[in-house]
């Protein structure tokens, strides 16, 4: 070889590897601009999608007359640190099916062997859910470098298009651009609901193509931040924007056929579900024996058989293919000792009825979810009651709420529009709102000083929600256990509360108000300085851990709380009020913070109100009600000075 | 091909694939059926024990069990030679409140049934049964159905994990449930020490205390002797097997022990409580004998008190496992023949010999962790590795098997699972040891569990093993010893506190701040480059990523003494790891935070809390007089402080007088030293525990200085303007 071609090849021989390398590596410079904006952007995430396409799309089924969907997702995914690994998922049930999953490098070509994982399939826990039908896709991902992107592929076929979920831009991690595609064949009347749009700066458009006969609907979200980890978040369908599909019918060539074009289509077919429940109500009358007696009045049975029904059946949800719908027939639920929502009301309406009380099943969809029955689909409800009709109007009946009182409503069901049984002509009604005095939580305290210690009586006294919540959480302490763990409770785990004496004989767990009295003694909270003491005054510091800092979305507290405290301090003689903190007086729409200062004789007095009337602080409101917190958290800080 | 060669080729072809198809046929009939199971199961009611003789005093339990039954049987098939364990365990429960409902609403199981053949012989196999049944208080019994189970878990190769929700419990009844388990196996051949996870029933503590009080409680023990021994041990009181003579069924002669206790309550389970030395508990296990002559050795007579009944087998275990062959890498030899002869320092030679083996076991160990393989299975093995290259440099090394104080003592041992090794030696009249704890932990340190444990020696090596039973030594509470200095500014809105702390720890102390600020991995790789020895490195050392992780245990550390989110951190700096090896050196850091809520206002004046600068303090329970268990504590320590604040200008402080503690007593003690000088609050604390273990009689002097501890945490200082 002649010298200068040696040299030649000796020179493009050093690039080789360099090429080599960089073909591996098939990271181009954009992306690896694209992983370093996104780190910075969000450093608590190690992956990005810059892209992500949706497509849904619809087929005729002619052997079972109906239509099923086809959901394609192509999502790229970006490493935006050397040696991210993530796992991607698709969950899916008994209506449908994950026809292809599997991790591609972008281009289509395999990942190496031990960067992706082969996909796993197994049940999927759902809180608060015994068992369900639901299922979970899914593999693993590891990208050696910065910038490297691959693409989750997954395909999924939806069997039954009534059970259509709600389709989210929103993932949880950050993405550069998410795309929806429906394609809706021209037989098919399909309703594309744009729930949360505003604000968000969605682009869409529809193309129609004649000769397929197929109109393309498209949406596309950019700089989409990950889904808000926040603690009492309202549920996403309040605040992200989403897709939700509604078919009404079909008009194949090959078939047709109707889904659901009202709220009264959606009855009928719960209605129909209903009617295949084989109650016996002589059997369930053997196992619950005789609940009521006859010259109760009808109010005396309803309550004696809703607080049975609370009392001795267990909820355990089982939501299992058309068993999510259908409930469990009452002699079962009785016999089992347990059931979910539908089989809980299902048996007080057997119950019920058996007395001559006219009981209807009851639809509807819990404070978590944003829609009402104008929308005629599946993703309306998720919960099933009991009413009582007299007169025309209902009384609500939720055996699931243990320790509710006949009349009391969860705030998760208050104001939410519901569905009443009623033969082929459902009615609608809505169940009312309570007004949050009624969940008073109240501390009465009367100390003294003895040492650096204050000792007194503490009547502590819950009504309604505050009184359900209280019980629900003290329900899995067991009897024997009850004398320790309580005054843990009571004292909120703050070591230098010794709880005693504390009276549990009047622990009437469904009646309008629980009262629990005990004496306190509040240990080195006083601290002598030569003729001064100086003395802590709030002892149970409500929302003292409420951190709003990062926050996002809007505050959903439980239940509409109204927190009292009042406490009373024997000054101790020879001895003057020096200091009192500064007082505060919020008195918002959507909260109250107050607390008071004073004296009475030889009594110091304070007195402290949280009130949160909608329990709801809506997001525009977060400010000022963190200036309100930070002014309260400022004052459970401060001490009050006596001195000689 | 011949015909005759075509048609036996055929005829073996159609073998194979014959053998491939043949039904995997089980054991599951006759006395094995799920039928005779639950039959011989259930009708072993006892009729002493009853609902209706619950005592009064556990009427208000929120259960009671009114019988708990273990029984394991162990046979040998007289024609196959094939070896095969039952167990079964029983429970029979009286529901007294809604709390023991909700507890036992949800029952989970996991269900087997595996069959592995070669060729036409089934060479295990393994299948379990289970039984739910409920009696209402009117005598009305109902059996669960089982197959409304619902999956939560599959495994491959036959396991599904299920649960059921119980129907038809209710407060007042009864539940009654067992599981079952069948597993045949193949004799094994010999007692190599490799087969130390495949025992007839590896160990078995049974605790005679329980959540809910107990009537009745059984453990029986079944094994055919010309293959099983039983070997056992009892503490804490609890109750003696008994010799129930022989039982013959499943063409077998048993031999049955079985003990049993009645009416017991919970044991309270205090702070600082090792429950098998306090409870009482039988461990116990069943073994195969194997009777050949070269198992018996003198090891073997040494290890077989009385008592603990243990056999032969476990000894000959335990001298295979010292004599293992480990794989030496040539290239590491040679390095290390030469730094022998370079550095013949006793001291040096063994850091040397420490340092490495310690990264090769815990390399070892941490891609166990990360990728689910071994990658180097020998090198679990340290201390041979260390024994070995010890007596190669001319020591005479003993290889220590120890019982960690939390089991007990070496006469207390019934498996070789319970110990624990260590080499040591000595030069110089010193003794060294070699015990790797963490991948932090230094050349001759005995960790804490260790100090003062029982064990055994093992000296002379391979053919010539001598034992000797000792015990470790212990180390003082000036050996392990903490200090911390906080140098304090209140910021100038009087809001938070800029603190600048140094810290530093000796001994046994540095080991859980180790842990917890150094990420081993990150150390691998240095360790790699100096001692290649053939891994991959998963992840490259990583500065950064180092430094957040440690801030981010700094801050975790912050927030275990000042509570969550009231300590931000700005600086940190690590002067030393203390990683090296070397035991004298100190772990040593300093850091500077930005303390808020530890400051609060009353008025003009400011009150500041400092207790939270001592960490956090050990509650006194209010009847200390009241313990029952000895005190373990997991070594003796001491906790140095010196906290100056600095005085704002203009302002004075009060109630330093409140500040100035002294409590000590032969246990430990608690003191605290507070002054003023110039424009500075010097306050110097000193906290104590003299020893490792306290009879639980001594609890209340403990108690007096823990709680001269907790009040002095409790303690604020008030910040005035001078007048």
């Amino acid at each position: 070889m002649p010298r200068q071609s040696l040299y030649l090849f000796s020179f493009l021989l050093c690039f080789f590897p360099v090429l080599i390398l960089s073909a591996q590596r098939g990271i181009t410079a954009e992306d690896l601009d694209f992983a370093e904006k996104y780190a910075s952007e969000y450093e608590d995430y190690d992956i990005a999608s810059p892209h992500h396409l949706i497509q849904i799309s619809f087929e005729f089924d002619k052997d079972r007359n109906t239509v099923i969907a086809r959901e394609i997702s192509k999502e790229e995914l970006m490493s935006l640190k050397k040696g991210a690994v993530t796992s991607v998922a698709k969950t899916y049930d008994s209506r449908s099916e994950i026809v292809e999953a599997e991790g591609r490098l972008r281009g289509g070509k395999k990942i190496p062997y031990g960067d992706v994982t082969e996909p796993q399939h197994q049940p999927m826990e759902i809180g608060g859910v015994f068992y369900s039908d639901a299922k979970i896709c899914w593999f693993n991902m590891r990208f050696p470098d910065q910038g490297r992107v691959y693409e989750a592929n997954f395909e999924k076929q939806i069997n039954d298009i009534r059970f259509l979920p709600s389709k989210y831009f929103h993932q949880p991690y950050p993405a550069a651009e998410v795309r929806f595609e429906v394609i809706v064949p021209d037989w098919l009347d399909l309703e594309i609901k744009e729930m949360n749009f505003e604000a968000w700066g969605i682009s869409s458009g529809k193309e129609r193509s004649e000769k397929s006969g197929l109109t393309t609907y498209h949406y596309t979200l950019k700089d989409c931040a990950p889904r808000s980890s926040d603690e009492f978040a309202p549920g996403p369908s309040h605040i992200y924007p989403h897709l939700l599909l509604v078919p009404r019918e079909f008009d194949h060539p090959d078939g047709q056929g109707k889904f659901f074009s009202s709220f009264k289509d959606l009855y009928a077919w719960y209605n129909s579900l209903v009617s295949e429940v084989n109650n016996d109500p002589a059997a369930t009358g053997k196992i619950t024996g005789s609940l009521v007696n006859p010259d109760d009045s009808d109010e005396e049975k309803i309550r004696k058989i809703f607080y049975w029904v609370q009392d001795n059946i267990r909820y355990i949800a089982f939501e299992d293919g058309i068993a999510g719908f259908k409930p469990d027939n009452a002699q079962n639920v009785a016999e089992k000792g347990y059931g979910d929502c539908k089989g809980m009301a299902n048996l007080c309406k057997v119950l019920l009825k058996k007395e001559g009380i006219d009981a209807r099943l009851c639809w509807l969809g819990t404070r978590r979810i944003a829609y009402d029955y104008s929308i005629p689909s599946l993703m309306v409800d998720n919960h099933m009651i009991c009413a009582v009709m007299k007169d025309g109007e209902p009384t609500f009946l939720d055996p699931t709420e243990k320790h509710a009182a006949l009349g009391e409503y969860a705030e998760r069901i208050q104001n939410r529009q519901v569905l009443i049984e009623n033969g082929a002509e459902p009615l609608l009604f809505r169940i009312p709102k309570r007004n949050y005095p009624l969940n008073r939580e109240s501390v009465e305290q009367e100390l003294k000083l003895e040492g650096s210690d204050l000792v007194g009586a503490t009547v502590q006294t819950f009504q309604e929600e505050s009184k359900t919540r209280f019980l629900q959480n003290i329900s899995s302490f067991g009897e024997d256990d009850l004398s320790d763990l309580l005054p843990v409770y009571l004292s909120r785990g703050d070591g230098r509360h010794q709880v005693g004496e504390l009276d549990l004989s009047n622990l009437d767990l469904h009646g309008k108000q629980l009262s629990l009295p005990f004496e306190s003694r509040l240990q080195n909270v006083a601290q002598s300085f030569g003729e001064e003491i100086y003395l802590e005054f709030d002892f149970f510091k409500d929302l003292n851990d409420l951190d709003l800092e990062d926050r996002e979305t809007a505050l959903f507290f439980p239940y509409k709380a109204q927190k009292m405290l009042e406490v009373s301090i024997e000054i101790p003689e020879g001895y003057e009020i020096k200091y009192f903190p500064e007082e505060i007086n919020v008195v918002h729409s959507e909260f109250v913070i107050k607390t008071r200062f004073s004296r009475e004789a030889d009594k110091l007095n304070y007195t402290r109100e949280i009130s949160l009337p909608n329990a709801i602080i809506s997001k525009e409101n977060l400010g000022e009600f963190e200036s309100a917190l930070r002014q309260l958290k400022s004052t459970y800080q401060d001490n009050i000075i006596l001195a000689k | 091909m011949k015909p005759l060669a075509f048609c036996l080729r055929f005829f073996f072809a159609f073998l194979f694939v014959a053998i491939q198809f043949l039904p995997a046929f089980g054991q599951k009939e006759g006395f094995l059926s799920e039928e005779a199971v639950r039959s011989r199961i259930w009708s072993q009611d006892d009729p002493a024990v009853s609902q209706d003789k619950i005592p009064e005093k556990w009427k208000n339990k929120s259960a009671v069990f009114l019988y708990r039954e273990e029984k394991y049987e162990h046979a040998l098939s007289p024609k196959s030679r094939r070896l095969s364990n039952l167990s079964s365990q029983r429970e029979v429960v009286k529901i007294q409140d809604k709390a023991a409902l909700e507890d036992y609403s949800t029952l989970h199981f996991t269900e087997k049934d595996i069959t592995n053949k070669v060729l036409w012989r089934t060479t295990h196999e393994n299948f379990t049964y289970y039984g739910i049944r409920i009696t209402k208080p009117s005598g009305e019994t109902k059996i669960l159905d089982l197959s409304e189970a619902v999956e939560t878990e599959k495994e491959e190769g036959g396991k599904v994990a299920k649960k059921i929700a119980v129907a038809g419990l209710g407060v007042g009844d009864v539940l009654d449930f067992y599981s079952f388990e069948y597993e045949m196996y193949e004799e094994r051949p010999s007692p190599h020490y490799s087969y130390d996870d495949s025992d007839p029933n590896g160990l078995t503590y049974t605790a005679f205390s329980e959540e809910y009080p107990v009537m009745k409680q059984k453990v029986i023990v079944l094994f055919n002797e010309e293959k099983f021994n039983l070997a056992y041990t009892r503490m804490n009181g609890a109750p003696d097997f008994q010799d129930q003579g022989y039982e013959e069924y499943f063409e077998n002669k048993f031999r049955k022990y079985s003990m049993e206790q009645e009416m017991f309550t919970p044991d309270e389970f205090g702070k600082w409580t090792y429950p098998i030395r306090s409870f009482p508990i039988v461990k116990f296990r069943v073994y195969q004998i194997f009777k050949q002559k070269k198992y018996q050795t003198p090891l073997a007579n040494y290890l077989n008190p009385e008592k603990t009944l243990v056999g032969n087998y476990e000894a000959k275990r335990l001298e295979a496992w010292a004599n293992s062959k480990v794989f030496i890498n040539k290239d590491r030899f040679v390095k290390m023949k030469r730094f022998s002869k370079t550095e013949r320092k006793p001291e040096e030679y063994g850091k040397y010999l420490y340092v490495y083996l310690r990264y090769l076991y815990f390399m070892n160990n941490y891609y166990v962790g990360i990728a689910g393989t071994q990658t180097d299975r020998k090198s679990l093995s340290p201390y041979q590795r260390a024994f070995y290259w010890l007596s190669f440099a001319g020591y005479k090394p003993e290889l220590l098997m120890m019982v960690p104080r939390q089991l007990g003592t070496a006469d207390q041992i019934v498996s070789r699972k319970e110990l624990m090794g260590g080499v040591r030696y000595e030069a110089e009249g010193k003794t060294y040891y070699l015990i790797f704890d963490t991948p932090h932990s230094p050349f001759n340190q005995i960790p804490g569990y260790l100090e003062g444990s029982t064990g055994f020696a093992l000296s002379g090596g391979e053919k010539n093993w001598k034992i000797r039973k000792i015990t470790l030594p212990v180390s003082s509470h000036q050996e392990n010893q903490s200090f911390s200095s906080f140098d304090i500014r209140i910021s100038d809105d009087f809001s938070k506190m800029n603190v600048s702390e140094k810290i530093s720890h000796k001994g046994l102390n540095q080991g859980y701040f180790q842990d917890r600020l150094i990420k081993a991995y990150q150390y691998f790789n240095e360790s790699h480059e100096k001692w290649y020895e053939g891994y991959f490195l998963p992840k490259e050392f990583d500065t950064e990523e180092m430094k957040g992780e440690q801030e981010d245990a700094i801050e975790s550390l912050l927030a275990d003494d000042f509570g969550k989110d009231n300590a931000t951190l700005s600086d940190l700096e690590f002067e030393e790891l203390a990683r090296e090896g070397d035991k004298e050196v100190e772990m040593a850091y300093t850091a500077s935070f930005l303390l808020k809520d530890h400051i609060t206002r009353a008025g003009p004046n400011y009150l500041i809390t400092l207790g939270g600068f001592l960490g956090s303090q050990v509650e006194v329970p209010s009847d200390p007089e009241e313990r029952k268990n000895d005190i373990y504590m997991p070594f003796a320590r001491s906790y140095e402080n010196e906290i100056i604040l600095h005085i704002p200008e203009g302002y004075e402080i009060k109630g330093v007088e409140k500040l100035n503690t002294a409590i000590m007593n032969g246990t430990g003690g608690f003191t605290s030293n507070a002054r003023i000088e110039g424009d500075k609050l010097i306050i110097n604390t000193k906290k104590f525990y003299v020893r490792n273990v306290e009879p639980a009689a001594k609890f209340p002097e403990m108690a007096k200085f823990l709680q001269g501890a907790m009040d002095f945490s409790q303690q604020k200082v008030l910040l005035t303007k001078k007048r």
